[in-house]
């Protein structure tokens, strides 16, 4: 039994002289505990378990651009800051907020295709401003006493937390024409 | 095919006299379902279920409230089409079977009799359930 002490003993001192403290072994360690404990951290599940959150339309034709741009077509009546910029995406809330269920509904005009598509402008509430990427095209926007034109509104208040964090733009479907009159 | 559905459907329309209109079901996404939800089910605490209509038709008032209550009087449609968006909520959310149509002029007359407390002015006691619970 003594033998395989002193067996274990050698190697574990052998490996502590032949292994620095910072070597990959101990960094490899840590990579697999930490990588257990990913599942744990609170992501923005509201969009998976909720129909009260639209599911965007994945297959839009030559849906191209950058959607931590302002100029990226999906944002023409957004206000506020852009999701992608805040370790979200154009039609994900960063981890740690929550897409509020009630939103405000326009059109934009995808220059790929020509058409109109319907967008759902959905708040990610539960933090503060992002204050990233602010962006304020207002294309359509109503004053507020016509609140669901209106992109000044702050629409966290169809959510858990009234803390408005940014916004993202959900294409929900194709438009017949662009919303509101232009 | 694609190319030409859109010339015949503006043809048949010029045909019929009848102005193209907006599908309904694309209307109720721009016009309802920002706040009711793409399947009209509400919030369960400020906005209303959509597909819980039923018992406001069987109550006197319960078919002119629906009409003049403020996000239906005020949405940007005109009458026929807000007629065609009621018809589409109360039959295919609500499962309505014997709903009758709402003609435009009913609409149309309806819409311009404003409610001035609409709480006050329910037929029926908003409902409680489902409540989301915290």
């Amino acid at each position: 039994m003594s033998g395989f002490d002193d067996r274990f003993e050698r190697l574990t001192r052998g490996l502590a002289r032949s292994t620095s403290r910072r070597s990959l072994l101990s960094r490899f360690g840590a990579l697999i505990v930490g990588a257990a404990a990913v599942p744990l951290l609170p992501v923005a599940r509201a969009s998976a378990e909720s129909p009260r959150v639209p599911a965007p339309v994945e297959d839009v034709p030559g849906d191209a651009g950058d959607p931590t741009k302002c100029d990226y077509w999906r944002h023409c009546a957004i206000d506020g800051f852009l999701c992608a910029c805040c370790g979200g995406s154009a039609t994900a809330c960063p981890p740690g907020t929550e897409m509020s269920p009630v939103t405000w509904i326009g059109t934009c005009q995808n220059p790929a295709d020509g058409k109109d598509y319907v967008i759902s402008y959905n708040d990610c509430c539960g933090k503060g401003f992002c204050g990233r990427c602010g962006c304020n095209r207002n294309e359509g926007d109503r004053p507020e006493y016509h609140w669901y034109r209106s992109n000044d509104i702050n629409w966290c208040a169809g959510a858990e937390s009234q803390a408005y964090h940014c916004s993202v733009a959900l294409v929900v479907g194709q438009a017949t024409e662009a919303q509101p009159e232009r | 095919m694609r190319r030409l559905l859109p010339a015949l459907l503006l043809a048949a329309s010029a045909a019929t006299g009848v102005s193209a209109e907006v599908p309904v079901r694309e209307a109720f996404q721009l016009h309802c379902s920002g706040c009711h939800g793409p399947d009209g089910r509400g919030d369960g605490r400020m906005v209303p279920d959509l597909q819980a209509l039923a018992p406001l038709l069987s109550v006197e008032g319960g078919r002119e409230y629906l009409v003049r209550v403020p996000g239906v009087a005020q949405a940007p449609l005109e009458s026929a089409a807000l007629a065609r968006l009621l018809d589409f909520v109360l039959t295919e959310l609500s499962g309505v079977d014997d709903h009758e149509a709402f003609e435009a002029a009913e609409v149309d007359g309806l819409r311009r009799r404003p409610l001035l407390d609409p709480v006050r002015a329910r037929p029926l006691p908003r409902s409680t359930s489902p409540a989301i619970s915290r």
